[in-house]
């Protein structure tokens, strides 16, 4: 009887631990694949980006799975070039089990690989911002972040209308990204009014490090503000050599200015940057606030969460909700169908709608960089959710 | 054009510029020198050089910030590390590959070598930018303009007191001659008992030393991270334009680099990097051998 009962107590404790492993049972698997820089000089990135495909892919089967089916990832590194990246996105495509993938960070990499997608029919959420990628008229590259020619808008709004420049600076990163919203940015400003003199554009090579020069030549000008747009690094070496030459000028940056990277890195030399911005930790929004403080839960001792990291939880989210939709995990063109329906789905880093330039988010954030934090300032709209 | 002299005539930013110069010219000097060290020694291309000089900057900010040693204790152990990453560099990516019959082995291991060393320092110092504090803090200030950041000026002087200190090893030291002896010709100087093991290891320990100093003193300024090896371009157009086989060729070059750099943005932004090869061009169409370099038909 005792023996009986010790067995009984055993088989009810065994019960209890086993739970956890075994509340869903998931019938079957779906694979999202996900490419990033794993290695080489932009690992920073890639950790990001793996960081925000294991969140969403914890938060997924936690509540259940997409359809009952458990998600799984696959990884690819594109390290740190072109060629090595296209060859990461061409052979998570041919993965027999992927449905869709998150493609490069890198814009030129997106469209560089986007004809190979269009091929092998398969959803692609690139993680690129460039206005080039919807030109590419690819209907299975979608983009979740805002795209130059908007947040262009939104910084030549943000440049005149709040903080009042006149005669702007733009110092930018002269790659595909850096270019395209300078472009956007000036034209936008055109159109409100403020022509950007040529000798008032100062272009860096990716590479470059020494922004003392240029920054000097910006302090001995007649410009009124200036206007950074650059990645993350960077930026975080133009806001301390900026401070550390004494400019005294309203500052304005792209995204990267209010990147986690750019404020731990510089501190105080990052304070003072109203930047317009993918994404802030300091976010309002009830899934914005869910995503912030569950990364900061996931990666205790990490840095805080940042762009490509919502960038690719988001995405996840998106293709757990177009699969939904089409009620499939396993029919590619049918999930890729259902992407064009979804309307004002609350994301992390922007309420999404589907547009017809593929592109989902419908908003960008002001902030400004306080005691090393993006405060956020506003949420603006370039269009209905 | 007209607009980048008249930036230049301002004697405030021609000033700022001027430094600006000179203080990358000696960071590229430290690597040019490097270079030609190895190039005269084991008639090697370093294509690691740049990775040498991140990893002195992520091994400096390492005992600073992590070991936690002050700075007159952390120089020293800083210098023991370097030889020992030197000595490693040899045997590893040197010594295997030295009697192979295809020359260009040993080039080609220093570019895995550069791969390498960028992966571990990633592993071991992880992915993000780290910051290092200057060692003098402050600007230069005339009236109200700030000229330049003062550990630029120490940049100078740091750079000026190594080369110096490489002259008087090659020039008027016993074991600098030893190892000019060793470079020049091998076989002859083991017959007269020199160890040209030991004359590499040094070889190499200066080389690691000096571009591992230039990565500690540009960390400041530049951020410790794995991007601090691309200044090695710079370094190659340095040895080209002051001439292979020539160490004050390679300082004259790098500063020439460094200042032509500098000024080149009063012009351009956009081009500045193709304004500095574009005098790489000039100087091979003109004196191949370079400023101060033989004839490299005279050499071969």
């Amino acid at each position: 009887m005792k023996g009986t009962r010790i067995r009984l107590c055993l088989a009810v404790l065994v019960a209890v631990l086993a739970l956890p492993l075994c509340s869903f049972a998931f019938d079957g698997t779906v694979t999202f694949g996900a490419v990033a820089p794993l290695s080489g000089t932009n690992i920073m990135v890639g950790d990001f980006v793996k960081n925000g495909i294991l969140l969403a892919q914890k938060h997924i089967n936690e509540r259940g799975g997409i359809l009952g089916k458990e998600l799984k990832i696959v990884f690819e590194d594109e390290v740190d070039n072109l060629q090595a990246s296209v060859n990461a996105m061409t052979k998570v495509m041919n993965y027999p089990d992927v449905v869709a993938f998150f493609g490069s960070t890198y814009s030129a990499y997106c469209i560089a690989a986007s004809p190979i997608v269009l091929q092998n029919k398969i959803t692609m959420f690139a993680g690129g911002s460039s206005a080039n990628i919807p030109k590419e008229k690819n209907p299975y590259v979608w983009q979740v972040r805002m795209t130059d020619d908007q947040s262009g808008l939104l910084m030549a709004k943000a440049a005149t209308q709040i903080i009042g420049m006149k005669n702007p600076a733009i110092l930018y990163i002269q790659e595909s990204f850096g270019t395209g919203l300078m472009t956007q940015t000036v034209a936008a400003l055109k159109n409100l009014g403020v022509e950007v003199k040529e000798q008032n554009l100062y272009a860096h090579n990716p590479d470059e490090k020494q922004f003392s020069p240029i920054l000097t030549q910006i302090m001995n000008s007649d410009v009124d503000g200036l206007i950074g747009i650059d990645h993350q690094m960077p930026a975080a070496i133009i806001s301390m050599q900026a401070t550390a030459a004494g400019i005294d000028l309203p500052l304005l940056g792209s995204s990267s200015f209010a990147s986690v990277v750019a404020r731990e890195t510089a501190k105080e030399a990052a304070d003072g940057w109203m930047g317009v911005a993918d994404w802030t930790p300091d976010v309002t929004t009830p899934a914005g606030k869910a995503f912030a403080e569950s990364y900061r839960e996931e990666y205790k001792g990490k840095p805080d969460s940042d762009m490509p990291a919502v960038t690719a939880y988001d995405s996840l989210i998106l293709f757990a909700e177009a699969c939904k939709i089409a009620n499939t995990t396993t029919d590619k063109e049918a999930i890729n169908n259902a992407l064009q329906k979804i309307k004002a789905f609350p994301g992390a880093m922007s309420t999404y709608s589907y547009a017809d330039n593929h592109c989902f988010s419908t908003s960008q954030f002001l902030t400004v960089n306080e005691n090393s934090r993006a405060v956020l300032k506003d949420v603006v709209y370039t269009r209905e959710p | 054009m007209l607009q980048g002299l008249t930036i230049l005539t301002q004697p405030i930013i021609f000033m700022q510029l001027t430094i600006n110069g000179v203080a990358m010219g000696m960071i590229y000097a430290l690597m040019a020198m490097g270079l030609i060290l190895l190039i005269r020694a084991i008639g090697v291309m370093n294509f690691a050089q740049g990775e040498l000089l991140m990893l002195g900057a992520f091994i400096t900010w390492g005992l600073t910030y992590q070991v936690k040693l002050p700075l007159p204790l952390m120089i020293p152990a800083a210098m023991l590390c370097f030889a020992l990453v030197g000595v490693i560099f040899m045997f590893l990516v040197y010594w295997p590959l030295r009697n192979n019959s295809y020359p260009t082995a040993t080039v080609i291991s220093t570019m895995g070598a550069a791969m390498a060393i960028r992966e571990i320092a990633t592993i071991t110092w992880g992915s993000l930018p780290l910051v290092a504090a200057p060692l003098v803090k402050g600007v230069l200030r005339v009236g109200n303009m700030r000229i330049v950041q003062y550990q630029y000026l120490l940049t100078i002087v740091i750079g000026a007191i190594l080369i110096f200190l490489v002259f008087m090893l090659f020039e008027k030291l016993y074991a600098g001659r030893i190892m000019q002896a060793a470079a020049q010709d091998k076989y002859a100087a083991e017959l007269l008992g020199i160890p040209t093991i030991l004359t590499t290891a040094a070889t190499y320990i200066i080389v690691v030393t000096l571009a591992s100093v230039g990565g500690f003193m540009i960390a400041p300024v530049f951020l410790v991270n794995v991007t601090l090896g691309s200044l090695q371009l710079r370094a190659f157009a340095g040895v080209v334009t002051g001439g292979f086989g020539s160490v004050k060729g390679a300082i004259l070059g790098s500063l020439i680099i460094g200042l032509v750099e500098s000024y080149s943005s009063a012009f351009t932004t956009t081009y500045k990097d193709a304004v500095v090869f574009l005098v790489l061009i000039v100087v091979l169409l003109f004196r191949p051998q370079g400023i101060f370099g033989e004839l490299i038909a005279d050499k071969a």
